[in-house]
């Protein structure tokens, strides 16, 4: 671990974007005339800027090297969820211009945020040492605040940004005096110092209340019950496309850190953070699914089962092993993909509608086909319907967790699973079944075309052929954590 | 070789995906890219088994489709000369079918979707082909169910359609449960899905004898229910419902292959278990006269085509069971030649006959339609097995094979099928295209009703028809004869494509011929050291000539079945079948299918129906209470947890910090614990 | 010099005073204080760890500097959205803003 060279070659996925988004942000300030339709183009340059960071983070595969003295780490795992973070971010960027438009947003603005918050995630989830997890989680909170109150003079964007902000201070607050204490039992801020706090045997209360601190910290931005009340909040306050990113992003990179954690740094002491997981992860599971339960507008529906899909992901985390983690990350890439499909769809009809009940969504399978058909597709996978993607992931969760010798775990989580089936086709045959309170075809451009197809092909393809995106997981957990 | 069979299988995928994704609005776009696309599969696989005839042998190559811990599937090819015949075999089947479709389907507005499910279809039907393992088969085994549901249902607007749609699903999926606990039974004792390796693991004994044939008998289930073998056999007739085309490549051709093709790829756990050969050989020859006597009742002119493919299936059971691999194979090749073209030339009479479908609403039609009634004769001639046609070549092989076996009542059980169908098939001909026209054909437009087979009395009665239906006028029926023609070239030229290879196919299993049939495709044993074994049989298999007792038995009795249908029905007068009369109250069972459906219906309703009421009266009363209880207990409760979501962001951090309390002080409580574990682990 | 204790314990009445203001403040501007406050006794944690545990590397000195960085961009973000909400409901009042709940 001793790492220490400025290696500036590995950080060309996070140079691309934080690039591009510094040049987007100069070009749309200084533009004269620029008009909210030629800053689309903006969007356009942002999205090739992550398939360029993806391309790059792709030939970064297989390398295994720690650098800046030791603050960050290039394997197989990073390069796996910096791909994720960008085709979430990619795909965002797709749909945006369309819903930005019509609220009066310019979509360079929105661009050069997400860019810089697609920067923080693809760090966070190189991150091995106190400070840079902390710059990057801040680098990608900063960038929430003000993606979600993006719509200018708009007041529940506003007091949802507030409330993020807030919240999501406070747990860095929190987390960061978790950290200090680590830092002080051990003089040292890496991630591996953790085990160390615990190994010096004086202080194990206060080695413990640190960890637990982190543990917060992070937890909130994966939605682990109870630290994710702020979700359902944010996403019905914000603007759609800031919600999709937020969605899948924003916890994927968190997810990374987790893995990190837990795969490394608390392995030899599973005995006692893994039953506390497991409860935990087993109430946000019922917490997301009962809760989702009762809602009458998407965006919610869709933050509780954000929180679902969290408890479930956290289970194979607490499985552990490689398949645990091999099953993180296939799930962590599917509920993204999924997630961002339905979201798509969302930012469509919402913006026709001028609302986001699901009531709205009534005779969606007549005005538009398509999109209908996409969002059958997204929930269908996110319930979990074989052989969509979710199915897939769904499976190797439970196996994995099987395979831990988890079986009550495991059963409670399949048998919680199934009221998910509920409330997602609950919408879907708002969509195919009720009368639409308009016929009006709805329309959409070609950016959020190709997000939809990409959905889809993702939903399907992931499914049916999991083998490549499960063995590079596999791969990457093989290669370890540290 | 194997990378070009990924081609063959996916092209009509693609085609399905193009069609039902792009060009489903432009019809004839829509149909040129499904026929493209089989034409270029047809391509490729004539190239594999030119390919496979000049190095035979087993080539295999498979992708990892998904490894979970101890559970590997793949997803793979297997080419074997099995295969590599299958492929040119379906291939070239849908291929003349799409072609005869464009002007079948031609007015139909479900063109596209028609086109569309036919290249799904035949991506299945490949892709169950060429798999190599059976988990991978069981998919395909699926989907060309799911896409026989589609297109029997093709016209779902017909509630008989409709009905036989689903009957042909749910009687089906009744043997899929079969095969699907077979899989599980193999993989379980041996912990691989492929055919090579569960062949292997059969053959070193390292199954128990019990298992093998319980795997096997459970294998030959699923194979019943799409062979439509007895006592599945009810859904193949009402699959006549759906378009001519589909029937005849999906209920004729391929589809209903599968299961003898899927007993032959497996063959290796039947030939462990003699008792499971002793089934399939008898439920085999049963169906075979089973089949054909219903089918010498039958009106329908496209049942009695449905009742001779069952009939025949039971041959290629029987022969398989009989240890005649290579004849099984055999017939199943030349079976979908000649009967394809018999429905495709049934399709040519409804076509042009107002959608009559009848026989007895026919006659005489030979001098209208001189091609479709030539290339029929072929057909049948081929399908009776008389000397030289195919069907003569691959029967015979049968009824040798079983001789060879010991099972001399088979042999005449098949020996006598041999004259019913010779019968029924005659019956056919001089019925429909002979003889004078039917007093009750068709004038034109309007829907006639069903008359069934007329009997002698009812039209000997002045003035009145079968059930009381008034005979049509000379006069209607010369105006009707005006609209009477052969049908368009894009319907005979399948016709005759199919009655040369009726003719010819036949003369590659020519006994004793150096690179005949017999020595491309035959089974190798199971595993290691089966090899010499089967080489021996097959050398003396193929040094052997024509078995001449056999020979002549078949074609005498032929050749009877042929003379009886030209006395019986060659010279008739009337529009009525004096069969009835001869065998009375026989032939009113063998009409209605010795009541077998009406035998499932009134067990249905008076056991399973029963049953189901009283669990329906059960799951209404008790478990839908259970039910919404628990659904209204769950809203209940997501609802209450609502109230802690109240928007004030202060409550939400409070619960943020009892959370982290709550963990804190979780963790005092366990801190010993805690302390030994972490200190333990972390030297 | 002080005892590391002393700066320990100066920094947990710090954190709890942060925390009982962020809980318990109904003024939004007034809970960003205290978070600030929070953010500050993590601070004095780290600059005293420094100080008395790694002396050469300044490790939790470099810490510092970032995360009081990043304090401020947090507060001119969170001053901003308290006053768009200013504006709409005339109120800085936390217990207002629940237009989003449930």
């Amino acid at each position: 671990m001793d790492g220490g060279a400025m290696n500036f070659a590995i950080l060309w996925p996070e140079i691309i974007t934080s690039g591009v988004g510094v040049l987007v942000l100069a070009v749309g300030l200084l533009a004269k005339g620029e008009t909210l339709q030629r800053s689309r183009a903006a969007a356009w340059v942002g999205v090739l800027a992550t398939v360029a960071a993806a391309l790059a983070a792709w030939n970064l595969q297989g390398r295994n090297l720690t650098a800046f003295f030791g603050g960050y780490r290039l394997d197989d795992l990073a390069v796996f969820f910096k791909i994720v973070v960008l085709l979430a971010a990619g795909m965002t960027l797709l749909f945006a211009p369309d819903f930005l438009v019509r609220h009066f947003v310019r979509p360079s603005d929105f661009t050069a945020l997400v860019l810089f918050g697609v920067t923080g995630m693809m760090l966070l989830a190189s991150a091995l040492d106190f400070i840079t997890l902390y710059i990057s989680l801040e680098l990608i909170s900063l960038s929430f605040y003000a993606l979600i109150a993006i719509q200018k003079g708009e007041v529940r964007p506003a007091e949802a940004g507030l409330k993020y902000l807030l919240l999501s201070s406070l747990a860095s607050a929190v987390m960061l005096y978790g950290m200090s204490l680590i830092y002080g039992l051990t003089g040292s801020t890496y991630l591996e110092a953790i085990p160390k706090a615990f190994g010096s045997g004086q202080w194990p209360l206060l080695a413990g209340v640190g960890v637990l601190f982190i543990l917060a910290g992070l937890g909130l931005k994966v939605y682990l019950v109870p630290f994710h009340m702020w979700a359902p909040d944010v996403y019905e306050g914000a603007p759609v496309p800031t919600v999709a990113f937020l969605a899948t992003g924003s916890s994927a990179a968190t997810l990374a850190v987790i893995l990190r954690l837990f795969e490394g740094s608390f392995a030899a002491a599973g005995g006692v953070w893994v039953p506390v997981l497991l409860v935990l992860a087993i109430v946000t599971m019922g917490v997301g699914n009962l809760m989702a339960l009762p809602q009458t507008n998407i965006k919610r529906l869709l933050a509780y089962s954000s929180i679902a899909h969290a408890g479930y992901i956290l289970l194979a985390v607490a499985a552990g092993g490689s398949s645990g983690a091999a099953a993180v990350m296939y799930y962590t890439l599917l509920y993204a993909v999924s997630t961002i499909a339905a979201f798509a769809v969302v930012s469509v009809y919402s913006q026709a509608a001028g609302s986001s009940d699901i009531q709205d969504l009534a005779g969606l399978a007549r005005r538009s086909p398509f999109l209908s058909f996409v969002m059958l597709a997204a929930f269908a996978s996110l319930a979990g319907v074989p052989p969509l993607a979710g199915f897939m992931a769904k499976f190797t969760v439970f196996a994995a967790a099987v395979e831990a010798g988890l079986l009550v775990p495991a059963g409670l989580g399949l048998v919680i699973s199934v009221i998910s089936i509920y409330y997602y086709f609950q919408v879907i045959r708002v969509m195919y079944v009720s009368e639409p309170r308009e016929s009006t075809p709805l329309t959409f451009g070609w950016g959020t075309r190709v997000a939809l197809l990409l959905g889809l092909a993702g939903i399907l393809l992931l499914g049916v052929f999991p083998g490549p995106a499960l063995h590079m997981a596999q791969t990457a957990v093989a290669a370890g954590l540290f | 070789m194997v990378n070009l069979a990924w081609w063959v299988v996916f092209l009509p995928l693609l085609a399905f995906l193009l069609i039902s994704l792009v060009t489903r609005p432009h019809r004839k776009l829509s149909g040129w890219i499904t026929i493209l696309a089989v034409g270029a599969s047809f391509v490729l696989s004539v190239a594999i088994l030119l390919d496979m005839l000049a190095r035979p042998g087993a080539r295999e190559s498979a992708w990892q489709w998904l490894s979970l811990g101890p559970v590997h599937v793949e997803l793979g090819v297997l080419l074997d000369p099995l295969a590599a015949i299958m492929l040119v075999v379906v291939t070239l089947v849908s291929l003349l079918v799409q072609i005869y479709s464009t002007a079948y389907m031609g007015e139909d507005p479900g063109y596209s979707r028609y086109f569309a499910f036919m290249g799904l279809f035949t991506f299945s039907m490949l892709g169950l082909v060429v798999a190599n393992n059976y988990l991978e088969m069981y998919v395909f085994w699926e989907l060309v169910g799911l896409c026989s549901y589609l297109l029997i249902g093709f016209w779902y607007e017909k509630p008989s359609a409709a009905a036989a749609a689903k009957k042909a699903f749910v009687v089906t999926r009744f043997g899929d449960f079969g095969f699907l606990l077979a899989i599980l039974l193999l993989f379980g004792h041996l912990g691989t899905f492929n055919f090579g390796e569960v062949a292997q693991g059969v053959a070193d004994g390292r199954l128990p004898a019990a298992a093998v044939t319980a795997a096997a008998l459970l294998v030959f289930f699923g194979a019943a229910g799409k062979s439509a073998q007895f006592p599945l056999h009810v859904w193949l007739p009402d699959a006549m419902e759906g378009p001519t085309p589909v029937s005849a490549l999906i209920h004729a051709a391929t589809m209903v292959a599968a299961g003898v093709y899927l007993v032959a790829r497996t063959y290796g756990l039947f030939v462990s278990s003699a008792a499971s050969l002793l089934v399939v050989a008898y439920i085999g020859g049963f169906t075979a006269l089973f089949a054909a006597t219903i089918a010498i009742a039958q009106s329908d002119i496209k049942r009695i085509v449905a009742y001779s493919t069952i009939s025949q299936l039971g041959y290629m059971m029987m022969a398989l069971g009989a240890g005649g691999f290579t004849a099984g194979v055999f017939h199943l090749m030349t079976h979908a030649f000649f009967k394809a073209l018999l429905f495709l030339g049934a399709g040519s009479v409804i076509l042009m006959y107002f959608h009559e479908q009848n026989i007895w609403r026919m006659g005489g039609l030979y001098r209208y339609m001189k091609i479709t009634a030539i290339t029929m004769i072929v057909a049948a001639l081929a399908n009776a097995g008389l000397f030289p046609f195919a069907g003569f070549f691959s029967k015979d092989e049968i009824l040798v094979a079983v001789k060879e076996s010991g099972h001399l009542g088979l042999y005449w059980i098949g020996a006598f099928t041999a004259l019913l169908t010779a019968f029924y098939m005659f019956r056919l001909v001089f019925v429909v295209f002979f003889g004078p026209r039917s007093e009750f054909s068709p004038s034109g437009h309007e829907a006639l009703p069903d008359i069934g087979n007329p009997r002698p009395a009812q039209v000997e009665a002045p003035g009145a028809g079968a059930s009381g239906e008034p005979a049509v006028s000379a006069q209607a029926r010369a105006e009707a004869d005006k609209h009477l023609h052969e049908s368009p070239a894009v319907v005979t030229l399948p016709l005759m494509i199919l009655a040369f290879l009726s003719i010819v196919a036949g003369f590659w299993g020519w006994p004793g011929l150096s690179h005949g049939f017999g020595s491309f495709v035959f089974f190798s044993g199971a595993g290691a050291g089966g090899g010499a074994a089967a080489e021996a049989a097959r050398a003396a298999h193929a040094a052997a000539g024509f078995d001449w007792p056999t020979v002549i038995v078949s074609n005498f009795f032929v050749l009877l079945g042929l003379l009886l249908a030209w006395v019986l029905y060659g010279r008739r007068r009337r529009a009525a079948d004096p069969l009835a009369e001869i065998l009375g109250p026989v032939f009113t069972v063998l009409e209605h299918k010795y009541y077998v459906d009406e035998f499932y219906l009134w067990f249905i309703r008076h056991f399973v129906d029963g049953g189901a009421a009283v669990l329906a009266w059960i799951d209404a009363n008790i478990v839908n209470g259970i039910a919404n209880g628990i659904g209204a207990l769950l809203m209940g409760i997501g609802g209450l947890l609502r109230l802690f979501q109240n928007g004030w962001v202060q409550r939400y951090a409070l619960i943020f910090f009892i959370a982290v309390l709550v963990l804190v002080a979780v963790l005092v409580y366990r801190e010993p614990a805690l302390t030994a574990a972490i200190v333990g682990g972390a030297r | 010099m002080v005892p590391l204790p002393y700066y320990f314990a100066l920094s947990l009445t710090l954190f709890s005073i942060g925390l009982f203001g962020a809980l318990t403040k109904r003024n939004a501007i007034t809970v960003l204080m205290s978070i600030e406050l929070m953010l500050n006794a993590v601070n004095i944690n780290l600059v005293a760890f420094s100080r008395f545990i790694t002396p050469q590397a300044l490790l939790g000195h470099l810490f510092v500097i970032f995360t009081i960085t990043v304090a401020a961009a947090e507060v001119a973000v969170g001053l901003a959205l308290v006053l768009t909400l200013n504006r709409h409901r005339d109120s800085v009042n936390l217990q207002d803003f629940t237009w989003l709940r449930g």
